[in-house]
C-alpha cells in the first residue's frame, strides 16, 4: 500500500527535474521541417553535454543540453549551415564540446596514428609473404 | 568482530601468497607449495564470504556495508552488492586470482615441475600485488567509528540481474589472462626444454578467459540496452573500452595460439600478446578504478589507488617486456607462410585486432594526455570510434569467413574459389532476399548484412558437410559472430525512433504497429516507488499483440530516479518504449523505438559463449599429462 500520497506526488515532481538517464529530445523541440530536424539531430549527436559524463546533448536531459538543442535548431531555422553552427559552438565552449574531435594540430596524432598502425600491419603481412616466396 | 576476522583472513591470504612465491623459487619444495596454493585459495575464499556474510546480515559495523547496502535491499542484490563496489570487487578479483592459481598448481606433474613452479612464482607476484593493494588502499573490512542504524543504499541502476553477474564474468576473463601472462614470463625465463608445450598449457586458460570476458561484455551491453533507455547497446564509453581492449587482444592471442600449437610458428608473437593482454586488463582496471576517466583532476584528488596500480603495472610491464626483449630470440622461427594460407588469415586477423585495439586505446587515453599536457580539453566520443574502427573491422570479417577453409602454409587460389563458391552464392541469394524485405540500401547496411550471411553460410556448410577435422567450438563461435553482426547491422541501420507527447488514449504508429497509451498508475516495489504506463500494442491486422509497461522509478533511500524501458521482442524486431517527463494535463513524453534484429545480438553472443566453452573443454583434455 502507498502510505504517503503527498510524498509520491512530491517525488514525481522531482522526476521532472532529475530524471536524467533517458533519451532527451522533447516533442516541443522538434522542428516541423523533417530535413532540418534530421540535421539538428545529427549535429546534436556530435555535441557533448558539458555537464554530463560521456553523453551527447541528444541523449541528455540536463537543462544545458536542452538549451543547446534549442539553440542549434534556432540556428538551423535562421539558415546557418552545419559548419557555422559547429564554429559557433566551439568558439563558445572550446573543442571539448565536439564528440568527434576536429582534425587540427593537437589531434593530428589521434587521427593519423590508426592509419599508421594499419600500414605497419600491412607491411608485416607482405614481408612475411615475401620471405615465404624466397624460401620456396 | 567481522572487521577483525576479515582483516585477519586478508593477512593470512597475503602470507600464503608470499610463501608460495618463496617456495616455488626453490626446487623440491612441493609440499610447501601445495600448502601455500591451497591455503591461498581457502583464505581468500573465507575473506570473500565473510564480506558477503556481512552484506547479507547488514552488518553496519563495516564502512563498506554501510556505504553500499541497506536493510531494505532484496537479498540477491545484497549478495551482488559485495562486488558492486570498489573494495568488494577487489576481493572478488583476488578470489578469482587464487582460484586460477590453484588450477595452475593442479597441472603439476613430474615432467612439467620447473615450468609450473616458475608460473606459480609469477602468479604469486601478481596476487601479492593485488592483496597489498586491497589491504592498504581499498580495505573492505574497514571498521565504522560508530555503528550506524542503516546503510546509505546502493545505486539502483546497478540493481539488476544482468549487472549482478557481469563483474564476476569479466573478472574471470581478466584474471584468466593473468595465467597466460605468468606462463609467458615463465617460458621466457626458462630454457626451451624446461617449458616444452607451454602453448598447450596456455591455451585452455586463454580460451576460458576469452569466453567469459565475451559473455561478460555482452551482458553489460544487454544491461545498457534495457536500462539506459536510449535504445542503443554500445556507447564507446571509456569503461566499456576498458573491457573491450583486452577482449580484442585476447581474440588475437587465442587465434595465434592455434598456429603456435599446430605449426610451431609465431611463438615469440604469442608470448608477447599474452603479456600485453594481461597488462591491458590491469590498465583497464586502473582507468576504471582511479577515477581518471572523469577527469585528470578528479584523479589528482585521491591518487593513492591510481598511483599504486600505475606503478604496479609499470613494474609488471617493465619486467616482462625487458625479459621478452632479451629472451624471445629463441622463439623466432623461419617457418614462413604464404599470405594465402590458414596462418596468413590468422595473422591478418591478429593485425586487425591489434590495430583496432591500439585505436581504441588511443581514443581512450588521448583526451587524458591532452588535458594533462596542455590547457586544452578535447572529447573523443562515439563518432570517432565509428569512423576509425568500422572500416577496419569489415575486411577482418570478410577474411574470417574464408580463413578456416584454407590449408596450412599455402593454398591454391583455384581450390579456394571452388571451396567458397557455394557459400558465396548462398550469401548473394540471402542478401538479395533480405534487401527485398528491408529495402534500405546504404553501403554500411549492404556490407554488414552480406558479411553476416557470408560468415553464417560458410559455417553452416561446414556443419552440413560434417567436416569433422574442424574444431566444433570454433565453428559454433564463428556462427555466433555471424548472427551477432546481423543483429548489430540491423539494429543500427533500420532503427526507427518516435518521440511524442502522449495523453491517455492517444495513439502512435511505428512501422506497422499501432500503440495506444491506455493508462498510467502508481505502484510500489520492494525499495522503490514507480509510475507505470500501460501501452497496448496492435499489429497491422488490429490484433492486440502485447501490453508494454515502462516505468519511472524513484528510490527514496538513495534519492535516485531511473526509468525502466519496456521491450517486446521477437526474432525480427524489438519494440521498445520509454516513459519520460510529463503530467496528466499535458501528457507524457513517450519515446518508442522499433529496433530490428536486436535479439540476434544476444543469441549470437550466447552461441559465441557456448562455442568458447566447447573449445575450452576440448583444450583442457589436450593438456599434456
Amino acid at each position: 500500500m502507498i502510505k504517503n500520497k503527498f510524498f509520491i506526488i512530491f517525488s514525481f515532481f522531482l522526476f521532472q527535474t532529475f530524471l536524467t538517464n533517458i533519451g532527451a529530445v522533447e516533442p516541443d523541440e522538434v522542428l516541423k521541417n523533417n530535413a532540418q530536424e534530421l540535421r539538428a539531430r545529427n549535429i546534436s549527436k556530435n555535441i557533448r553535454c558539458m555537464v554530463c559524463q560521456n553523453q551527447s546533448i541528444d541523449e541528455s536531459e540536463a537543462p544545458l543540453a536542452k538549451d543547446l538543442r534549442i539553440l542549434i535548431r534556432n540556428k538551423i531555422k535562421s539558415g546557418k549551415d552545419d559548419k557555422e553552427i559547429y564554429n559557433f559552438l566551439t568558439s563558445r565552449y572550446g573543442d571539448f564540446i565536439l564528440l568527434q574531435p576536429a582534425f587540427k594540430l593537437n589531434t593530428f596524432a589521434l587521427w593519423l596514428l590508426p592509419v599508421f598502425f594499419l600500414l605497419i600491419g600491412v607491411y608485416v603481412i607482405f614481408r612475411q609473404n615475401k620471405l615465404f616466396k624466397r624460401k620456396s | 568482530m567481522t572487521s577483525s576476522l576479515g582483516n585477519f583472513s586478508l593477512w593470512v591470504t597475503l602470507f600464503f601468497s608470499i610463501s608460495q612465491f618463496f617456495f616455488s623459487r626453490k626446487k623440491n619444495q612441493l609440499k610447501f607449495v601445495t600448502i601455500s596454493a591451497n591455503g591461498l585459495f581457502i583464505a581468500s575464499f573465507i575473506s570473500f564470504f565473510l564480506l558477503m556474510y556481512a552484506h547479507v546480515i547488514s552488518d553496519f559495523s563495516l564502512v563498506n556495508v554501510f556505504q553500499n547496502s541497506h536493510t531494505t535491499k532484496p537479498l540477491i542484490y545484497k549478495i551482488s552488492g559485495v562486488w558492486g563496489n570498489h573494495e568488494g570487487s577487489m576481493l572478488l578479483w583476488i578470489l578469482v586470482l587464487t582460484l586460477f592459481n590453484f588450477f595452475i598448481y593442479k597441472l603439476y606433474n613430474d615432467k612439467n615441475s620447473t615450468f609450473i613452479f616458475k608460473t606459480l612464482e609469477i602468479q604469486s607476484l601478481i596476487t601479492t600485488g593485488f592483496i597489498v593493494f586491497t589491504i592498504f588502499t581499498s580495505n573492505p573490512f574497514k571498521k565504522m567509528i560508530s555503528v550506524a542504524e542503516n546503510g546509505l543504499g546502493f545505486n539502483p541502476i546497478l540493481q539488476d540481474p544482468a549487472l549482478a553477474i557481469h563483474p564476476p564474468l569479466l573478472y574471470i576473463g581478466y584474471v584468466g589472462f593473468s595465467a597466460a601472462f605468468s606462463m609467458s614470463v615463465a617460458t621466457l625465463s626458462l630454457n626451451k626444454n624446461e617449458s616444452f608445450y607451454w602453448y598447450n598449457y596456455m591455451k585452455p586458460f586463454v580460451l576460458a578467459a576469452w569466453t567469459f570476458l565475451s559473455i561478460g561484455i555482452a551482458l553489460g551491453s544487454l544491461w545498457a540496452y534495457y536500462e539506459l533507455g536510449w535504445g542503443g547497446w554500445w556507447f564507446w564509453d571509456p569503461v566499456e573500452n576498458a573491457s573491450f581492449m583486452p577482449w580484442l587482444l585476447g581474440t588475437a592471442l587465442l587465434h595465434s595460439l592455434i598456429i603456435a600449437d599446430k605449426r610451431r610458428s609465431l611463438q615469440a608473437w604469442v608470448l608477447l600478446l599474452a603479456i600485453l593482454t594481461f597488462l591491458l586488463s590491469v590498465i583497464g582496471t586502473f582507468l576504471v578504478r582511479s577515477g581518471i576517466l572523469t577527469s585528470v583532476h578528479t584523479f589528482a584528488l585521491d591518487p593513492s589507488r591510481g598511483i599504486y596500480i600505475l606503478v604496479f603495472t609499470a613494474l609488471l610491464g617493465g619486467y616482462s617486456l625487458i625479459l621478452f626483449a632479451s629472451k624471445s630470440k629463441i622463439y623466432f622461427s623461419n617457418n614462413y607462410f604464404s599470405f594465402f594460407s590458414k596462418e596468413g588469415a590468422i595473422l591478418i586477423n591478429n593485425i586487425f585486432m591489434v590495430v583496432i585495439c591500439s585505436t581504441v586505446f588511443l581514443g581512450t587515453i588521448y583526451p587524458l594526455l591532452i588535458e594533462a599536457l596542455t590547457d586544452n580539453k578535447i572529447s573523443v566520443g562515439e563518432p570517432y570510434y565509428n569512423s576509425t574502427v568500422v572500416p577496419i573491422i569489415l575486411p577482418a570479417i570478410l577474411i574470417m569467413g574464408v580463413g578456416p577453409l584454407l590449408s596450412w602454409e599455402k593454398e591454391n587460389i583455384s581450390k579456394v574459389i571452388k571451396k567458397i563458391l557455394p557459400s558465396a552464392i548462398f550469401t548473394l541469394m540471402l542478401s538479395v532476399l533480405f534487401f527485398s524485405i528491408y529495402k534500405i540500401y546504404s553501403l554500411i547496411a549492404i556490407a554488414g548484412v552480406s558479411l553476416a550471411f557470408w560468415i553464417i553460410t560458410n559455417n553452416l556448410i561446414i556443419i552440413y558437410k560434417k567436416r569433422f577435422n574442424y574444431s566444433i567450438g570454433m565453428i559454433i563461435s564463428h556462427l555466433g559472430v555471424g548472427l551477432l553482426i546481423l543483429g548489430v547491422t540491423g539494429s543500427s541501420v533500420w532503427q526507427i525512433e518516435k518521440i511524442s507527447k502522449m495523453k491517455i488514449n492517444d495513439e502512435i504508429k511505428i512501422n506497422n504497429y499501432n500503440i495506444i497509451f491506455k493508462k498510467i498508475s502508481e505502484i510500489k516495489g520492494p525499495n522503490y516507488l514507480a509510475l507505470k504506463g500501460s501501452f497496448f500494442v496492435y499489429n497491422s491486422k488490429k490484433k492486440l499483440i502485447t501490453t508494454l509497461n515502462p516505468e519511472n522509478r524513484f528510490y527514496p533511500i538513495t534519492g535516485n530516479f531511473t526509468s525502466e524501458a519496456s521491450i517486446h521482442t521477437n526474432i525480427s524486431r524489438d519494440l521498445y518504449i520509454v516513459l519520460g517527463k510529463g503530467n496528466i494535463n499535458n501528457g507524457w513524453t513517450v519515446r518508442v523505438y522499433y529496433n530490428p534484429l536486436v535479439i540476434w545480438i544476444w543469441i549470437g553472443a550466447l552461441i559465441i559463449f557456448l562455442g568458447g566453452i566447447a573449445s575450452t573443454v576440448q583444450n583442457i583434455k589436450k593438456i599434456p599429462k
